[in-house]
């Protein structure tokens, strides 16, 4: 049995600290955890999700009452569901706000379940945050899980969760963020199906050339997805974005005036399939 | 000439997939319709979309009537809030093609398109029915010139041109702006 402490603030967003593909039975140890963002749920869901199935996974809850009561209402025990034992037992989750400024964590096994979930969530957000704030989040979701499907098909689907942050609590900057992943290939051999795109040399140098206008995978004249993400990620207030495909991370610091600065790095662990973490900047006017 | 609507379910177009599956709707939409009749494509219960769903929607279909697919149909776009308009609009420019589009209040106007089709399709708009050189002698443009303006307004829809036989033999094209069938 081996344990892997993902503990603090935004473990799984600020490093890669899960030697991948897990080869042993695994406890994943939250319980000193303080903090967490949507990209730290779909991380985990991806993680456990894409595990070999003959391997036996169990998740130790978060210490802290308002973390593990954060994790119940995002339904993060509920999705991981008959694929993990919790141990130990969670308490009896509290009554939830009906008018919560967030998407719990979902599985999608199909690209268009988005569409479907909007008609869900699109009047639930829309009664607690501005029309440009949702339009936003569901663009970009829509561009996310697109992508999602198309270079991370496997049964494992993907996941996508979306977190409203004011920042009067959390300290966090303000705006929507939101998590979308997938297990399933990865960047670099997506852009590999198109000869342009053949031989990259690393995972690094295919997220670069992603967020680069006209760069697809397929035959179509596409290649919008990953820019519009950077574009409506810094619209209206300065935004992240942060890719992470294999052994590569790519981190965006974008701007209203289309300003980006992009930060990479080489990875010591795989990350199965790719995971994107957007902070959709937002300044209350 | 009849007046067709396709209304595309709110409250998102977030997806490719959709899009695509909502384009396929609407060329079935064309088809089942008569040259010289007008299609609508109404957005209003739209409060969002993507630019991949809208490209798939609008950006190939505009695309597809390029290439001579149903341009003696007309097709006008009807909107939807400022975030779907600005979302059309950009996946218009990035294919540099045009579109007649509806506002809520029923205004309507050329959006996108290259620098001369505004005042192309607002002449076009003016002269209701009209043939090339009618349209060459207002805009003061050579008839090969103003031929490759209707090309594209044809493929943006805002004209739909009707074949005839003039009397000398040969054959001629006759255009009637969208605005000009009945309904619209």
């Amino acid at each position: 049995m081996r344990t892997i402490v993902l503990g603090g603030r935004a473990p799984l967003l600020v490093s890669n600290p899960v030697p991948w593909p897990l080869k042993a039975d695994t406890t994943f140890d939250l319980a000193g955890l303080s903090f967490v963002t949507p990209f730290d749920l779909i991380g985990l869901a991806v993680l456990v999700g894409a595990a070999r199935t003959e391997a036996e996974l169990t998740v130790a809850p978060p210490v802290d009452p308002n973390v593990c009561a954060y994790l119940q209402r995002m339904d993060l025990f509920t999705v991981l569901g008959g694929r993990i034992r919790v141990h130990p037992d969670l308490p009896e989750e509290g009554p939830r706000e009906p008018n919560r400024a967030l998407i719990e964590l979902h599985r999608l096994e199909h690209p268009d379940d988005i569409d479907d979930l909007s008609r869900e969530f699109w009047p639930r957000l829309r009664s607690r945050l501005p029309q440009e704030v949702c339009a936003n989040l569901f663009e970009i979701l829509g561009e996310l899980v697109d992508n999602a499907a198309t270079h991370g098909a496997s049964p494992v689907g993907s996941f996508i969760a979306a977190q409203y942050y004011s920042g009067a609590t959390s300290s966090m900057p303000e705006g929507m963020w939101i998590g979308v992943g997938d297990a399933g290939i990865g960047i670099r051999s997506h852009l590999a199906g198109n000869p342009r795109h053949r031989g990259l040399p690393s995972d690094v140098a295919a997220i670069r050339l992603a967020v680069q206008k006209w760069v697809t995978g397929t035959a179509d004249r596409r290649g919008w997805g990953l820019v519009k993400v950077l574009e409506a990620a810094g619209e209206s207030a300065p935004g992240i974005v942060v890719i992470r495909s294999g052994r590569g991370e790519g981190r965006f610091y974008v701007g209203p005036t289309g300003t980006r600065t992009a930060r990479y790095r080489h990875l010591a662990h795989q990350t199965p399939g790719t995971w994107v973490h957007v902070l959709a900047g937002h300044v209350r006017t | 000439m009849t007046k067709h609507r396709l209304v595309v379910d709110g409250p998102v177009g977030a997806t490719r997939q959709r899009g695509q599956e909502w384009r396929q709707r609407l060329e079935e939409l064309l088809r089942s319709s008569a040259p010289g009749d007008l299609v609508e494509v109404d957005l209003t219960a739209l409060e969002a979309m993507s630019v991949s769903f809208a490209d798939e929607l609008i950006g190939r279909l505009l695309a597809d009537r390029l290439t001579g697919d149903f341009q003696d149909r007309a097709v006008v776009i009807v909107g939807g809030n400022d975030d779907v308009r600005e979302t059309l609009e950009a996946v218009l420019e990035r294919r540099d093609a045009g579109a007649l589009y509806r506002d809520r209040h029923g205004s309507v106007e050329a959006l996108a398109g290259p620098s001369w089709f505004r005042e192309t399709v607002e002449q076009a708009n003016d002269l209701r029915v009209f043939r090339a050189h009618d349209l060459a002698e207002r805009l003061n443009k050579s008839p090969q010139a103003v031929n490759n303006r209707l090309k594209q307004l044809a493929a943006s829809g805002a004209v739909l041109r009707e074949r005839g036989i003039p009397q000398g033999g040969g054959k001629e094209f006759t255009y009637r702006a969208a605005t000009a069938v009945s309904g619209a």
